[in-house]
């Protein structure tokens, strides 16, 4: 038992910790578990992969705990942003405890995550998909430069490890939606939100610059990694163009949305600025919900006249 | 085409969609695009099975039709995201190119050869995959797509898909790397065996055959290309009196052969698991030829195999000059402008629908 509650809090995303947190339940996650959930995404954001010390088996328990509440607080939120962080810092520090580690139980580890190994004339083998599927995406991992064979390529422990990394990294991603959690886990989660630092963006010029506050406040919402509605997203861009910014630093600029896509961005904001799309009016904006100050200055980009900025 | 000439090619594709056969994998869980404009005009479509297929084709025949290589939860909703994509096929997709409108057709073979060559090197040899898991199809055109249906391979994202068309293709291989010469004196130069995976095995395998290709003048000798080609066994390459540095260079050159170079690089269907892909055994609606599944590849003759209906008999009047065209087990052509011509149905679609031709 003790055995198996040392492997489930270094690896918590296996079916042994599963098993455990099952006999806990949520129920157990007392305010100061609450309170480590938080401070391990917070951890993750500021990218601190610390190993915990524990002095007894309740802090074990506790910390594995904490594990499962920062889960449901990620499956609550759904912000990509923070889930993202989150399954990078963790899944390194499962890396460091990897290193550490026998045969043995990287090899169970990697059994979890659908990374099975064989042995063959003193060759580690693993299939060909899993391979891809779990290795980054370097030159030192190109399938060219592999020894390949009858669906199998050739790796090294270490190698084996860096998959295991890259495999619970693509697990905690791909995180379960959570509709309600408890109360306190919300609360929690929406205090998290709030004190989301701000991070450095691409350093534009114009978005520095001063601007009328229905934009203003979008920007900084962009910033902290906030979801925006699609019609106010329509409204930046189409501002953005308008004050001069490239395709480039618009889309690295989306780029902090919590549920950023590449692909999408870059044609929508490509697309609106084929088609020329005029900013709209204060009065339209008005209209969107999405004014702030009724500044009467009639259209947005005429903040800067006001202004008397020199940024456009 | 005129709308005479497009209402009588419907209704032939619709003939033969009525009884075609259709063999696709999990069709209920497959987004399906017609077109008749171009290629795709509208997708989201889905069907719940093969006879509710046959009867959208049959009664609103298009001239394209195509299925998504992804499996959906919910092929019919929009936006793609909706769907929730399960997996996808991979496809390799081989193409010739050739300058004009006909000269592709005399050139097919070649991407066949490629398609030999993908299957037996690659596919079976260095994937491991099964033949049952694969399904190689005339594209109807210019080439031939294959669907990997291994359900291994249906997890993979699209960078990981690149990754192989990158390994087919051989790009950013250094076959010099391969070589490494040895501590003792004289120099010994080794490098790649035979019994080896991957291009090493394919590069050693292929000197083996035949290795004058390096050296005419030395191995024209019996008993010296022997002794050089034992060396290759075991990994030594020393045993000829070749200059040894000059081996990995001339290798270089002879293994630029070894990659499948007809696999297009950037086929989006590949990598963009949205992408749809022409359903095996649907009618190519610019050439009138079939997708057709290839069963046997080495026999396979797509301006045969690929025909829509032999039987019949069609008349019609050329626009252009068009060279000769080796189809339906003879050569047609060429003709001339203003010719008027009496030829078996297939080869007329074919002719109308590259607009060489009009009904009459």
């Amino acid at each position: 038992m003790m055995g198996d509650l040392n492997f489930a809090v270094r690896y918590p995303f296996t079916s042994a910790a599963k098993e455990l947190l099952r006999s806990e339940g949520l129920e157990a996650a007392t305010d100061e578990i609450i309170e480590m959930a938080v401070q391990r995404i917070i951890d993750a954001l500021n990218g601190k992969a610390r190993k915990n010390v524990y002095a007894n088996e309740e802090e074990k328990k506790k910390d594995l705990l904490a594990y499962a509440v920062a889960r449901v607080m990620l499956g609550y939120l759904r912000n990509s942003y923070l889930t993202n962080k989150f399954a990078v810092n963790e899944s390194k520090k499962i890396r460091s405890f990897l290193d550490d580690e026998d045969d043995e139980v990287v090899d169970a580890v990697a059994n979890e995550l659908g990374i099975s190994s064989l042995e063959r004339n003193g060759e580690m083998l693993v299939k060909l998909p899993v391979f891809l599927r779990f290795t980054p995406r370097s030159p030192h991992y190109q399938l060219i430069n592999r020894k390949i064979r009858g669906g199998f390529v050739t790796i090294t422990k270490n190698e084996k490890k860096r998959m295991v990394e890259e495999a619970a990294r693509k697990h905690m991603v791909k995180i379960p939606l959570v509709k309600d959690p408890p109360e306190r886990i919300i609360l929690a989660a929406k205090r998290l939100l709030a004190e989301l630092p701000k991070v450095e963006v691409k350093r534009v010029a114009q978005l520095e610059g001063s601007h009328p506050p229905c934009i203003a406040e979008l920007i900084d919402s962009v910033k902290r990694h906030q979801n925006i509605p699609h019609i106010a997203r329509f409204y930046l861009a189409v501002y953005l163009i308008g004050i001069g910014l490239s395709d480039d630093d618009i889309v690295s600029f989306f780029s902090n949305l919590p549920d950023f896509n590449e692909k999408i961005t870059r044609y929508q904001v490509g697309h609106a600025r084929k088609k020329r799309y005029a900013v709209p009016s204060c009065t339209t904006v008005i209209g969107y919900g999405l004014c702030r100050a009724n500044c009467g200055i009639g259209n947005p980009l005429n903040w800067h006249k006001r202004a008397k900025e020199v940024t456009v | 085409m005129n709308l005479n000439e497009r209402r009588y090619i419907l209704s032939r594709f619709s003939d033969y969609y009525s009884n075609a056969d259709f063999r696709i994998k999990s069709i209920e869980r497959r987004e399906f695009g017609v077109g008749n404009s171009k290629k795709i005009d509208s997708r989201h479509l889905a069907f719940g099975s093969v006879s509710e297929f046959r009867g959208y084709l049959t009664a609103n025949t298009p001239l394209f039709v195509s299925h998504s290589a992804a499996y959906y939860h919910f092929p019919a909703a929009t936006p793609i995201e909706k769907k929730q994509r399960i997996g996808a096929d991979l496809i390799f997709d081989l193409d010739i190119h050739a300058e004009g409108k006909y000269a592709v057709y005399s050139r097919l073979d070649e991407a066949k050869q490629d398609v030999i060559r993908l299957l037996d090197e690659f596919l079976l040899g260095d994937f491991g995959l099964s033949k049952n898991d694969i399904l190689i199809v005339f594209s109807g055109n210019r080439g031939y797509h294959i669907h990997v249906t291994d359900s291994e391979y249906l997890l993979l994202e699209g960078d990981e898909r690149r990754e192989i068309v990158n390994y087919v293709r051989g790009e950013g291989l250094r076959y010099e790397d391969f070589f490494e010469w040895g501590e003792e004196v004289p120099k010994k130069l080794y490098g790649p065996r035979p019994d080896e995976g991957g291009y090493r095995g394919r590069i050693a395998r292929s000197i083996i055959e035949d290795p004058t290709r390096l050296a005419p003048k030395i191995f024209a000798d019996e008993g010296r290309r022997r002794m050089f080609i034992e060396g290759i066994k075991e990994g030594d390459w020393s045993r000829s009196s070749m200059k040894l540095s000059d081996i990995p260079k001339k290798v270089a050159n002879i293994a630029r052969s070894l990659p499948v170079l007809s696999v297009n690089a950037d086929a989006a269907v590949t990598h963009d698991m949205s992408k749809l892909i022409r359903v095996p055994n649907s009618i190519h609606g610019e050439t009138a030829l079939i997708a057709r599944i290839v069963e046997d590849v080495e026999k396979f003759n797509p301006l045969d195999d690929a025909l829509l209906d032999k039987k019949r008999q069609l008349s019609v009047v050329f626009n252009e000059d068009v060279p000769p065209l080796e189809i339906a087990e003879s050569t047609f052509g060429p003709y001339k402008k203003g010719e008027k011509k009496e030829l078996p149905e297939s080869v007329a679609l074919f002719y109308i629908l590259k607009e060489s031709a009009s009904m009459i």
